[in-house]
C-alpha cells in the first residue's frame, strides 16, 4: 500500500514542481507587463449580448467618458481660477510623462458650424422661425432689425447679404445653446454660475484607467498640485470628475482591506498555532501552503483573464480561511500521535476526507463558473485554482518531512473543541434530531415571511460622498446630459430616424414646458430629416422668397438694389437641393453628434435623444412606443434587472450545487443517510438568511454567492466529524481551529467599506459559526462508527 | 543780426515744442494705465450714440441713435431709440432683453457662448479692464492722455472667426468705437454728451434688476 502511495505522491510532487515553475515565471511576466485591476461593477456582469443596439451604445459611452477627466477650479474671482487653473494644467502635463493631454479648450479640428451648414442654411428653421415665417412677418422683421442694430450682430458669422433676416445665425445660435453651456476666457471654458466662476479643463488619459499604476502616478499628481494650490489659493477649490477616481478610490480601498484582512487572519492563525502545536514548523508549513495557493491562483488568473477584478483579489484573500483547513486536518492529525509506522500514515487518514472537502468546495466554486457572470467566473477559478494548489502542497510537502518533538496539543483546546459535540450528545439522539428540526423549521418559517431580496446595484456599489459631490457639481455646472437615461430611436432607413426623432422632440418641448424635462439633445436638431428641410425650403419660398414679399420689402428699406434681389432671390433657387443628411454634413464629424448618430446596427438605424434633468419619468415613457423603435432606456433599471436576474440564477445554481453534493455524498459513502451531511450547510444558511430578515437586511446577490462558501465549509466540517472515530478528537479541533481562521478572515470581510464585500462577509461569518455549533450532529446519521484507518481504501 | 535772431527763436521755439510733445506724450505703459485709470474712474455714465452700420454689399451705411447708462458695478444699459425702440442690459453675469417695457432675461440657461463673449468684451471696454481685453487681443495704444486712441486686432482664433479688429478713441471718457468684422460689415459708433451723474433715476434702477429700494 505504502509503496502505491509514494508512487503516486511521485507524481503528484512532479505536477506540484511544474505549477511553481509555471506560477513563477507568469507572475515574472505579469509584474513586467503591469497589472491591472478592473473596479467597475459592470464587470462582473454579462454583457448585453442579446442585444447589439445596448452593446454599441456601452461601447460609445465607454469611448467617450472612460478615459477622461474633468477638472474645475472654482472661485468667486475668475482671475484666481484662471490662476490656479494655469498651474494645475501645466503641472498635470510636466509631471504625468505623456499620461495626461490636456485638450485644448477650443479645438480647431473642430468642423466650424457656419462653415459645415452654410450651403444647407435655407433648409434649416428653429420652431419659432417657422412660426413667424408663416404667421407673423411684422416680428419677423422686427428681429431682423433688432439683429442688425445688436452688439451680438458683432459676431454674425453670416455677412447681411447671405443671410438678410438673421434666420441662419439665429439658427446657429440655437444649436450653440443646446450645445454650451461655457463660455471662453482665453485660454480656458469658463461656468459662470451665481457666486463662482469655474474654469474647465478637460484631460484625456493616455494609457489604460483601469492600470493600478496609472491610478496611483496621477492620484499622487494632482494630491501635489491640489495640496501646492490650496495653501497659495486658498479660495479655490478643485473638483474633479471621471471614472478613473472611482477606479482608484475602489482599488485603494479593497488594497487597503486585503492588507488588514490578510495580517488579521494570519496573525489569528500565528496565535492559534502555537497555541496547538507549540512549534514554528506547522505554522511556517501551513502559511507556505496557503501563500503558494493564493500566488498560484493569482498568477494563473492573472493569465486567464486579461483584467483581475478587484472582487477576485478580495475575496481570494479569504481563501487562506479554507485552504489553511489541510494543514489543519494534517497537523492535528499529526500531533495526536506519539508515534506513526510510516511517514504517509498521518496523511492516509486524513486524505479521503480532505480530498471530499476539496471536491465538494471544486462543487460549490464550480457551479459560480457556470453563472454568466465574467467576474464571478474569476472568483472561481480563482478559489478552484488557490485551493487545489494548497491541497496539493500539502499531500506532497507534509509527508516528506521530519517532524521531531512534538508536542501534543493542550487538553484545555481539545476540551474547548468538544464543547459542540459534548452539547449534542448530551440529549438523547430523537431530541437532537427534534432540535435540529426546529433550528430548520425555525429560520427557513422567518426566511420565508420575513426576509427580503434586492437587486438594487446602489445596496452594492458606494463611492465616497466626495466623489459623488464632485461628480454632482461637474454634471450640474457643465449641464451634463444624463448618462444613463435616454430615448432610443430605431427604424429601417437613416430618414425614418430622424423623422421619428422629431415627431418625439415635439413631445419633448411639451414636457420641457410643463418642467417635466430640463433639456434634451437630438441629432435632428442638428440634421433634421429630408422631408422637414423640404418643408422649411418651401415654406421660405411661398410667404418669402419671391417677388414683391416681406423679404424684398424689406431689402429694399435697406438700400439693396434690383440686381442684388435678384441675385438673392437666385442663390435661394441655386440651393434648392442641398439638404443635410447625417453623413454628407457635419454628422460624421462631430464628437457630440457621434455619440448620439449610432447608424446602422444589425439591420436597422438607430440614434439617442440625450436627456437632462428628468422629472417626470412616467411622463417621458408615455411619450416612448417601444413596438414603434421607440423607447426609453434606463442603465440603471437594465442594471437592476441583470442583478435580479443573476440572483435568481445564482439560487437555482446553490440547489442545483446542493443536489450534485448529495449524490456524491451517497455514492461516496453508500448511504442515503450521508445526504443528510447538507443538513448542516442547509440550516446555517437558512439561520443567516433568517438574520438578515430579522435585521431588515435585504440579501443582495453577493449575500447569494457566499451561500455557495457556507456549503463548501459547512460540508467539510460535516465530514470531518461523519469520519473521525468518538476517540479521535482531532478532527473537533481541527473543525474548530479551521472555525476560528475562517470567522476571522470573513469576520474581516463584514466590516469592508465595499458593500458587496461586506454583503459576502456578513453571510459567510454568520454561516460560518453555524456550521461549527451544528456540525456535530452529523454524528447521529451514523449506525455504525467508522475506524481511524476508514480512508485506507481512499483515493491513493 | 535781427533776422539771424529771428531764426534762432524759431528754431529754439521748435525744439521746445518739439520737446514738450516729447514730454508730452507718456509712454506704453504709462498711457496703457491712464487709459485704463480714466476709464475706472467713472462709475456712473450716462449718455447718448449714434450707430452707423456699413453693411457689406450695401451702398450706403443705416443708423440708429439711443441713449446708454454705464454703472461700473451693474453694467451697461444700451437702449435704442431710433429707428425702434429696443433695450438690453450686459450685466457681469447675465443679459437683460427690454422691448417696450417689457423686460425678457437671456440668462445663463440660454445665452450662447458667442453673447457671453460679447457680454465680457463689451463690459471690459467700458470698464478699463484692458487686462482681460489681453486675453483675447493684441492691444496696442497710441497718443496721449487727452486724445488716445487703443487698437484691438484678435489674438484666438474664436474672436478672430468673426472680428478683424476693434479701435476704441477717448478722451475722459470712451468718444468711439469702430468694430471691423470679418464679412465685411463695419461699426462705427460715437459716444455723445457723456457726462458723470450721482445716481441712477429710481425708474433706470429695473433696467439692472433691481428695486428702487436697492438702487441707492
Amino acid at each position: 500500500v505504502y509503496h502505491n502511495i509514494e508512487k503516486y505522491s511521485s507524481y503528484l510532487a512532479i505536477a506540484l514542481g511544474f505549477i511553481a515553475l509555471l506560477t513563477a515565471y507568469l507572475l515574472f511576466s505579469s509584474v513586467t507587463r503591469g497589472i491591472t485591476i478592473d473596479t467597475d461593477l459592470r464587470a462582473l456582469l454579462p454583457e448585453a449580448q442579446s442585444d447589439s443596439l445596448e452593446k454599441v451604445i456601452d461601447e460609445k459611452f465607454h469611448t467617450q467618458f472612460n478615459n477622461k477627466i474633468i477638472i474645475a477650479t472654482s472661485s468667486p474671482e475668475l482671475s484666481q481660477a484662471k490662476a490656479a487653473a494655469d498651474r494645475l494644467a501645466s503641472h498635470l502635463e510636466s509631471q504625468s510623462d505623456g499620461l495626461l493631454r490636456i485638450q485644448p479648450a477650443i479645438n480647431s479640428e473642430l468642423p466650424n458650424l457656419f462653415e459645415s451648414l452654410k450651403d444647407h442654411r435655407f433648409h434649416l428653421l428653429t420652431h419659432r422661425q417657422k412660426e413667424l415665417i408663416s404667421q407673423d412677418h411684422d416680428l419677423l422683421i422686427e428681429d431682423a432689425w433688432r439683429a442688425l442694430f445688436s452688439f451680438e450682430s458683432i459676431a454674425h458669422t453670416s455677412a447681411i447679404k447671405d443671410d438678410p433676416l438673421n434666420l441662419f445665425n439665429d439658427y446657429l445660435k440655437s444649436l450653440n445653446t443646446v450645445n454650451q453651456n461655457f463660455s471662453y476666457s482665453p485660454p480656458f471654458l469658463v461656468v459662470e454660475e451665481d457666486d463662482l466662476n469655474l474654469v474647465i479643463l478637460i484631460a484625456d488619459v493616455s494609457q489604460n484607467a483601469l492600470s493600478l499604476r496609472v491610478q496611483e502616478k496621477i492620484t499622487t499628481i494632482f494630491e501635489e498640485i491640489e495640496a501646492s494650490i490650496q495653501s497659495d489659493l486658498p479660495d479655490v477649490r478643485i473638483i474633479k470628475s471621471g471614472m478613473i477616481f472611482h477606479a482608484a478610490e475602489a482599488a485603494a480601498t479593497a488594497k487597503k482591506e486585503i492588507t488588514y484582512i490578510t495580517i488579521i487572519s494570519i496573525l489569528g492563525i500565528i496565535i492559534l498555532y502555537i497555541l496547538s502545536f507549540r512549534s514554528l514548523m506547522p505554522l511556517v508549513l501551513s502559511l507556505l501552503s496557503v501563500g503558494f495557493g493564493w500566488l498560484s491562483a493569482f498568477a494563473i488568473c492573472n493569465y486567464i483573464f486579461s483584467n483581475l477584478h478587484i472582487i477576485t483579489l478580495v475575496f481570494g484573500a479569504t481563501l487562506i480561511g479554507i485552504s489553511i483547513d489541510y494543514s489543519l486536518h494534517y497537523f492535528t492529525k499529526l500531533y495526536n500521535k506519539e508515534s506513526w509506522n510510516h511517514r504517509f500514515q498521518p496523511l492516509i487518514s486524513i486524505i479521503s476526507a480532505i480530498t471530499l472537502g476539496l471536491t465538494t468546495s471544486v462543487l460549490g466554486y464550480g457551479s459560480l463558473i457556470l453563472a454568466p457572470l465574467p467576474g464571478l467566473s474569476q472568483v472561481a477559478v480563482f478559489s478552484i485554482t488557490g485551493l487545489i494548489c494548497s491541497w496539493l502542497f500539502a499531500v506532497v510537502v507534509y509527508p516528506r518531512l521530519e517532524f521531531k518533538h512534538r508536542i501534543m496539543p493542550p487538553q484545555w483546546l481539545i476540551t474547548l473543541s468538544l464543547l459542540p459535540q459534548y452539547c449534542w450528545q448530551c440529549v438523547q439522539p430523537r431530541v437532537a434530531s427534534m432540535l435540529m428540526l426546529a433550528v430548520f423549521l425555525g429560520s427557513a418559517g422567518i426566511f420565508l415571511t420575513a426576509t427580503s431580496f434586492s437587486d438594487n446595484p446602489r445596496l452594492l456599489h458606494k463611492p465616497s460622498q466626495e466623489l459623488l459631490n464632485n461628480d454632482r457639481a461637474i454634471q450640474q455646472a457643465l449641464k451634463q446630459y444624463n448618462a444613463n437615461q435616454f430615448i432610443v430611436i430605431t427604424a429601417n432607413t437613416e430618414q425614418k430616424v430622424l423623422q421619428k426623432e422629431e415627431a418625439v422632440t415635439k413631445k419633448l418641448d411639451l414636457l420641457i414646458e410643463q418642467a417635466d424635462l430640463g433639456a434634451y439633445k437630438a441629432v435632428s436638431q442638428y440634421v433634421p430629416s429630408v422631408k422637414e428641410q423640404k418643408n422649411n425650403y418651401q415654406l421660405l419660398k411661398t410667404h418669402l422668397y419671391h417677388s414683391e414679399s416681406t423679404l424684398t420689402n424689406y431689402l429694399q428699406e435697406l438700400g439693396y438694389e434690383q440686381d442684388r434681389i435678384e441675385q438673392h432671390l437666385f442663390d435661394f433657387s441655386a440651393l434648392s437641393n442641398n439638404v443635410l443628411t447625417p453623413n454628407n454634413g457635419l454628422g460624421a464629424k462631430m464628437d457630440q453628434l457621434s455619440l448620439m448618430w449610432l447608424g446602422k446596427v444589425d439591420n436597422r438605424y438607430a440614434s439617442l435623444i440625450l436627456l437632462r434633468d428628468i422629472n417626470n419619468t412616467k411622463a417621458l415613457l408615455n411619450i416612448t412606443e417601444n413596438g414603434k423603435g421607440i423607447f426609453l432606456l434606463n442603465k440603471t433599471e437594465r442594471l437592476q434587472k441583470v442583478l435580479g436576474e443573476q440572483q435568481y440564477y445564482a439560487l437555482k445554481l446553490l440547489v442545483i450545487a446542493y443536489l450534485i453534493v448529495m449524490v456524491v455524498l451517497v455514492i461516496r459513502y453508500r448511504s442515503l443517510k450521508a445526504a443528510g451531511l447538507v443538513l448542516v450547510p442547509i440550516t446555517s444558511t437558512l439561520v443567516a438568511l433568517a438574520l438578515f430578515g430579522m435585521l431588515d437586511i435585504p440579501v443582495t446577490l453577493f449575500h447569494t454567492f457566499a451561500l455557495f462558501l457556507i456549503l463548501g465549509l459547512g460540508l467539510d466540517y460535516s465530514i470531518f466529524i461523519y469520519e473521525s472515530s468518538n476517540t479521535d478528537h482531532s478532527a473537533n479541533l481541527a473543525i474548530m481551529l479551521s472555525a476560528g481562521t475562517s470567522c476571522l478572515s470573513f469576520g474581516m470581510l463584514a466590516l469592508s467599506q465595499t458593500p458587496m464585500v461586506s454583503n459576502f462577509g456578513c453571510a459567510i461569518l454568520i454561516g460560518s459559526l453555524f456550521n461549527l455549533i451544528l456540525a456535530p450532529f452529523v454524528s447521529q446519521l451514523h449506525t455504525k462508527k467508522q475506524s481511524d484507518n476508514v480512508s485506507d481504501s481512499g483515493i491513493f | 543780426m535781427p533776422q539771424h535772431k529771428n531764426v534762432l527763436c524759431i528754431f529754439f521755439i521748435f525744439i521746445l515744442g518739439s520737446l514738450g510733445n516729447v514730454i508730452a506724450e507718456p509712454s506704453k505703459d504709462n498711457l496703457k494705465n491712464i487709459i485704463s485709470n480714466k476709464l475706472k474712474s467713472n462709475s456712473l455714465v450716462a449718455g447718448e450714440f449714434i450707430q452707423e452700420k456699413t453693411l457689406s454689399g450695401f451702398p450706403r451705411p443705416i443708423s440708429s441713435t439711443g441713449q446708454f447708462l454705464y454703472w461700473r458695478t451693474h453694467g451697461l444699459y444700451w437702449e435704442t431709440v431710433k429707428p425702434f425702440a429696443h433695450a438690453t442690459t450686459f450685466m457681469a453675469k447675465k443679459i437683460l432683453h427690454w422691448k417696450e417695457g417689457e423686460r425678457r432675461k437671456v440668462n445663463q440657461k440660454s445665452a450662447d457662448a458667442s453673447q457671453k463673449h460679447i457680454r465680457r468684451i463689451l463690459l471690459a471696454i467700458f470698464n478699463g479692464d484692458l487686462t482681460e481685453l489681453e486675453d483675447y487681443f493684441d492691444v496696442q495704444w497710441e497718443g496721449h492722455d487727452s486724445n488716445w486712441l487703443v487698437q484691438l486686432v484678435p489674438s484666438h482664433s474664436m474672436v478672430s472667426k468673426t472680428l478683424s479688429n476693434i479701435k476704441l478713441t477717448g478722451n475722459e471718457y470712451l468718444e468711439t468705437l469702430s468694430i471691423a468684422n470679418t464679412n465685411g460689415d463695419k461699426t462705427f459708433i460715437s459716444f455723445i454728451n457723456s457726462r458723470p451723474i450721482e445716481a441712477p433715476r429710481k425708474d433706470q434702477c429695473k433696467f439692472f434688476a433691481l428695486s428702487s429700494n436697492d438702487c441707492d
